[in-house]
């Protein structure tokens, strides 16, 4: 017997894929609910019970029977936990997980759930009803009361439990007899609609197909199947007819006792019965007779006229059920359908009708050879195909919840499996991906909250006595930065081990010992993500047998990402994955290397740098083996593509533009000196530039001989790809490459350009590890560090702007300082009130000249002028100065003594001229000294002490309070000390954290207040406050930090060490007002 | 016995005539712009775009060791498919397609060196040629991986 004529594949179907979405968040709710407690948010509790409800409701209908029958006892508890006859423990909620996970098996495998034995989990959640009942109801639940109607027939039997909960509620039971094809497909429903148009007015307790009614038709042709079921309801019987979409003689109200209610009640086989019999409760919905039901009645044996239904025996083993498994094969795959918004899919239509709109007006256009109209049509199609693209896109991301979710069950299951309390923090579920990058998180993600949960948070007792609450954090999320998603697990725990990481890595031979000493923290972190290297001590069944973090970093690798790792010893990890929102088509720079072309990720472009043949000598430093580029303070090393990728490049002849082969020796042949790109330069290639050579047309000034430099970063390191030209950033559309070639690290796939021809698409991590990157950026960091260390180190860059007062005397200004350069006309200048003013963005800008405070030249009207604008106590300023304008970044020495003047910190040498290094704020505080709230009150302070010294005649010096300031470079710290002495401070500086510490060992009580840097060799600042802070003796003293620039998360961690405050180094005005808040 | 017959898609390379069963065969192209990729196996000679569809180019003058002496744009592609996956088999001209019954296959001949012999599955015997028949899974599932 078959059931496929009335229930299709497309019902099962359904089914399964709604149970599937129910069950995506039970875990999270189940969560909540052991959370609460006793505190039963009901909402919560019914949400799974309905989902659990519907579970039973679907499964009844096409009869699986397990399913059904774990469903429904999972109700059961549920149903007493929201009348709050169970409290929720992490035991019971154990249980209900566990189900909920035996379900969601037995849904995805239906087609053989009936066989499964799931007694265990029956017997473990009966076990629940009936621990949580008062002993007389105990029986309740093992008892089963026949349903039966009025002409004796029995329907099912169904537990008394299930009749004492509705009757608890003071719900009515009906029968409801559905004949599928009469009531339900007939009138063009389905199945599932009539279940769940049940489920919303009333709760299913049974239900049952009569498929035994049908089996003995074989013959005759089958012209009902009644569909049973039982409900319980508030619905008032009157009205329970129309709201169920049935007649009247199809639901039959039943007592309490299972007995069909109303009518000529026939007295039945003896029923069970643990309630009264009198079915007349507290209201008075169920106990009338129902008289629409007696004609029903009339009806009903007509119908039933073939099969004179036997009494079933109670058959409670679902395992051996006679509805045996209807389907043959349904097996269904769950993801591999989606859900598009209506509105999505409309919008979608509208530009596909656009799409074809444009079409048709291109296609008459061209016909016509109307040009214009072709070049409008193009453009509409462009626009058209970028939203559409676009919409298309849209149907594919998915809130990345759907992985999130199941985080909270892992933490729980292993704080309890390893005895440790965590509390798992999760925000930005809704932040949406890729479909394909969603579900490529799923493994990686799992694998580092296990980490977190396993190596990261420790047990509670080590907690506590290192300090920290009993409870470890792991914070879970998700943000949108920059066009990219980025996900963040912290922890709380005790943090990786650096210097363990790297040792591991010295040993297994993954480093040499020159890179060991030479690397920075953040890259020995980053060196646990090469293969096998895990530095789990002990291995434990929880977060697995210490397979590596390289697969989590191929993984990432694999869905375009990157991965950083921070993390301090005893205070936790934080692991950064910066993921695409897609990986189908991704913004890229086109380069060309000789006659090549590749496509760079745009995520991975930094910046380009183009650097002119003049200054490639200049620019490009050798190190070792490899070629760098200092880039603001940092050296980047510099991978040339063609190189690397052993592509032949060409060489453009400067004169004919025609290309040549470039034969420049490979870096590995070099011997001398020189570095590739030199050779480049000045290398011959070829007799025809040999004739030329002389010609006077020097190559290397030519354009074509600029070096282009592509800044990318791949994870923790950056470089420099040295290409031959940079063209447009274009959207490609990433295809993978055959299956002989995807393994090549170099490329992340190809695309297909305008005109037709592959490019492949660079793969940033993979060249940089064909360059053996990882072992260049040790040796270089080396070499950069030894260089520093035989430079006389008080020499530091600084950005300068240069500037004329007048022409003989050049000037320069800290960079930073500087808002604006604005050109101004000699004649705009206005004299107002005695102040010097231009008219500027609706307002007056104040100017003032150098000459107004020092002995400098007076500027004129010859020259070309320029307003620098600064900021200087909250208002804006302007400097007058002449052309030209540039800027530097120096080493700069100043010197303090010969220059000296108002406004002039003093000199140094830029491009062979003396320079006169201006301060802004002394030349604004001498012009206008009532700007400054801070030195009128310092005049009031020292007026007062006067008149005290001159009525107590005493002789009472104020004290000097000391303040320690901690800054590594040299201009910065005279600077700061020029700005703190005065009268009643003195500075003591010193040159870095470790300096600062030592002196404070031997005058602990000294300083008044800590003025400190960040970023200082041998010990920088972080360290230098952790220090303090974890020190007694120390208590009283607060920490200024200053920057030159105020980084987000430098402040962020600069709180948790200690420090109270951070300034903008040469923001005096402020700096000092936060000294005066701050000293003792 | 017509259960036997086979089609032949015949074909040259230097001075050997070579055949591959027409139903593995897609289609016949003109050597259009080819896309280098380095690092890549030695006859791997790059990949093309085949209506929207990245293809890799395997020059069998190089995976037979059969040097050609044919200029590059007077070649064809032969296109197959390997599991799901198109190739594209780079060949010096193209002949006829010949019926053979598949009885008068021979084993390949003791003397067809051993880089070749494991390509071929037989060999057919003209009135005054032989040709070679390719074991095209042999041919895509051989190639080196070369590990970077």
């Amino acid at each position: 017997m078959s059931m496929s004529s009335f229930i299709d594949d497309e019902t099962l179907r359904e089914y399964i894929s709604e149970s599937l979405e129910h069950l995506a968040d039970i875990e999270q709710d189940l969560l909540t609910i052991e959370e609460g407690g006793a505190e039963i948010d009901e909402e919560v509790v019914n949400r799974v019970f309905r989902a659990a409800h519907s579970l039973k409701g679907g499964a009844g209908f096409l009869a699986l029977d397990t399913i059904k029958e774990l469903a429904h006892k999972i109700e059961n508890v549920l149903d007493m936990m929201r009348n709050r006859e169970i409290v929720p423990n992490p035991e019971i909620i154990n249980i209900l997980l566990n189900s909920f996970d035996k379900l969601r098996d037995l849904i995805n495998n239906s087609d053989t759930s009936n066989e499964v034995d799931v007694d265990e989990f029956i017997v473990a959640l009966v076990g629940l009803t009936t621990a949580h009942l008062a002993p007389t109801e105990q029986e309740s639940v093992s008892n089963l009361v026949p349903i039966t109607r009025n002409n004796g027939n029995i329907i099912f039997e169904v537990p008394e439990i299930d009749l004492a909960q509705a009757k608890k509620g003071a719900q009515s039971l009906y029968l409801l007899e559905y004949d599928l094809i009469h009531d339900v497909y007939q009138h063009g429903k389905t199945p599932m609609e009539i279940i769940k148009n049940v489920m919303d007015l009333g709760t299913i307790i049974e239900s049952l197909v009569d498929i035994e009614r049908v089996g003995t038709l074989d013959d005759a042709p089958i012209n009902s199947i009644p569909f049973y079921m039982l409900i319980s309801s508030i619905i008032e019987p009157v009205v329970a007819p129309d709201f169920l979409d049935l007649p009247e003689e199809k639901v039959l109200l039943i007592g309490y006792n299972g007995q069909q209610q109303g009518g000529s009640a026939q007295e039945p086989e003896q029923a069970q019965e643990a309630t009264p019999t009198t079915e007349t409760p507290q209201t008075a919905i169920a106990p009338e007779p129902e008289p629409q039901a007696t004609p029903g009645l009339k009806e009903m044996p007509a119908q039933e006229t073939v099969p004179p239904q036997t009494p079933k025996k109670p058959t409670r083993t679902p395992k051996t059920d006679k509805t045996a498994p209807p389907k043959e094969s349904c097996k269904i795959e769950a993801p591999s359908s989606l859900r598009v918004s209506v509105n999505l899919l409309e919008s979608l239509m509208t530009l596909a009708g656009e799409m074809v709109l444009s079409r048709n007006q291109l296609l008459q256009a061209i016909s016509q050879q109307d040009q214009h109209s072709i070049k409008l049509s193009g453009q509409r199609i462009d626009l058209v195909t970028s939203e559409l693209q676009e919409a298309i896109m849209l149907t594919r991301m998915q809130p990345i919840g759907s992985v999130f979710n199941k985080f909270p069950r892992v933490v729980r299951d292993m704080s309890q499996k390893l005895d440790k309390e965590i509390n798992l923090v999760i925000t930005g579920k809704d932040v949406e991906l890729d479909k394909t990058i969603v579900e490529g998180l799923n493994d990686p993600l799992t694998h580092l909250i296990r980490n977190s949960a396993d190596h990261g948070i420790e047990k509670p007792e080590p907690r506590v006595a290192a300090g920290k609450p009993r409870a470890g954090k792991i914070d879970l999320k998700a943000y949108h930065e920059a066009g990219q998603v980025n996900i963040e697990i912290t922890d709380d725990g005790n943090g990786l081990d650096a210097e363990k990481i790297a040792d591991k890595a010295l040993e297994k031979g993954m480093i040499t010992a020159d890179q060991h000493k030479a690397m920075s923290q953040k890259e020995k972190m980053a060196l646990i993500l090469l293969p096998s290297l895990s530095t789990a001590e002990k291995v434990t069944d929880v977060s697995g047998r210490g397979v590596g973090m390289d697969v989590v970093k191929s993984n990432i690798d694999q869905l375009g990402g990157q991965i950083e790792i921070d993390s301090e010893i005893g205070r936790g990890t934080t692991i950064k994955i910066k993921l695409p929102l897609t990986l189908a088509i991704i913004p890229s720079l086109l380069v060309t290397v000789g006659e090549e072309r590749f496509a760079v990720p745009q995520v991975n472009v930094s910046e380009l740098v183009r650097i002119g043949a003049a200054q490639v000598k200049e620019r490009i430093e050798r190190v070792g083996d490899s070629e760098v580029m200092p880039l603001r303070g940092e050296l980047i090393p510099l991978i040339r593509l063609d190189l690397i990728l052993g592509i032949k490049s060409t060489l453009a002849n400067p004169e004919t533009g025609e290309k040549i082969d470039d034969r420049r020796q490979m870096i590995a042949d070099r011997r001398s000196p020189t570095t590739a790109i030199d050779e480049s330069l000045n290398q011959v290639p070829g007799e025809e530039t040999k004739v030329k050579a002389r010609s006077g047309h020097d190559r290397r000034y030519m354009a074509s001989s600029d070096l282009n430099i592509v800044v990318v970063s791949a994870g923790s390191f950056k470089y420099g790809l040295v290409v031959d030209d940079l063209h447009d950033s274009v959207e490609i559309v990433v295809k993978p490459l055959g299956r002989h070639l995807k393994h090549l690290s170099s490329y992340a796939g190809a695309t297909i350009m305008g005109d037709g021809r592959v490019a492949l698409i660079l793969d940033v991590g993979g060249v940089a590890k064909l360059a053996d990157l990882i072992s260049m950026a040790g040796s270089q960091r080396a070499q950069d560090l030894t260089e520093i260390s035989e430079e006389s180190r008080s020499k530091d860059r600084q950005a300068l702007l240069l500037f004329g007062n007048g022409t003989k005397e050049p000037c320069a200004v800290p960079l930073d300082l500087v808002e604006r350069v604005e050109q101004v006309k000699y004649e705009d200048i206005e004299i107002k009130s005695g102040q010097k003013v231009i008219k500027y963005r609706g307002g007056s800008l104040p100017l003032f000249a150098l000459s107004d405070v020092a002995e400098v030249t007076e500027l004129t009207n010859e020259q070309e002028l320029v307003v620098i604008v600064f900021t200087v106590a909250d208002r804006e300023i302007g400097l007058l100065a002449s052309q030209p304008v540039d800027t530097v970044e120096i080493k700069a020495v100043i010197d303090h003594d010969t220059l000296r003047d108002t406004g002039i910190m003093g000199s140094t040498i830029i491009k062979e001229q003396t320079t006169l290094v201006i301060d802004i704020y002394e030349l604004v505080e001498t012009l206008k000294p009532d700007w400054f709230k801070r030195l009128q009150k310092k005049d009031a302070r020292r007026k007062e002490a006067q008149r005290q010294d001159i009525t107590n005649n005493t002789d009472t010096p104020s004290e000097i309070k000391k303040i320690l300031l901690v800054e590594d470079s040299d201009f910065f710290r005279a600077q700061l000390k020029k700005y703190i002495d005065d009268d009643e401070r003195q500075c003591v500086p010193t040159e870095d954290g470790l300096e600062a510490w030592n002196w404070l060992q031997e005058h602990p009580d000294e300083p008044s207040l800590i003025i400190t840097d960040i970023e200082m060799p041998n010990m920088d600042g972080f360290e230098l406050c952790y220090r303090i802070r974890n020190d007694s003796r120390f208590d009283h003293l607060k920490i200024i930090a200053v920057t030159s620039l105020a980084a987000n998360e430098h402040i962020a961690k600069g709180k948790e060490v200690g420090i109270d405050d951070y300034q903008i180094k040469l923001d005096k005005d402020k700096l000092l007002a936060s000294i005066d808040k701050h000293i003792q | 016995m017509a259960d036997t017959t086979l089609q032949l898609c015949s074909f040259q390379l230097a001075d050997a005539l070579f055949g591959l069963d027409t139903m593995l065969v897609q289609e016949i192209i003109k050597v259009p712009e080819i896309t280098k990729v380095y690092q890549a196996p030695e006859e791997i000679i790059g990949i093309i775009n085949l209506r929207g569809r990245i293809v890799t180019i395997i020059d069998l003058a190089i995976k037979l060791d059969l040097p050609t002496e044919v200029e590059i744009k007077n070649r064809r592609i032969i296109i197959v498919e390997s599991d799901n996956e198109p190739f594209g088999l780079m060949v010096d001209y193209i002949n006829d397609v010949i019926h053979i019954d598949g009885d008068d296959l021979d084993p390949a001949p003791a003397n067809v060196r051993a880089t070749q012999g494991r390509f071929i599955t037989g060999v057919f015997r003209n009135e005054e040629q032989l040709i070679a028949i390719l074991n095209l899974d042999e041919i895509v599932n051989q190639i080196e991986k070369k590990v970077d």
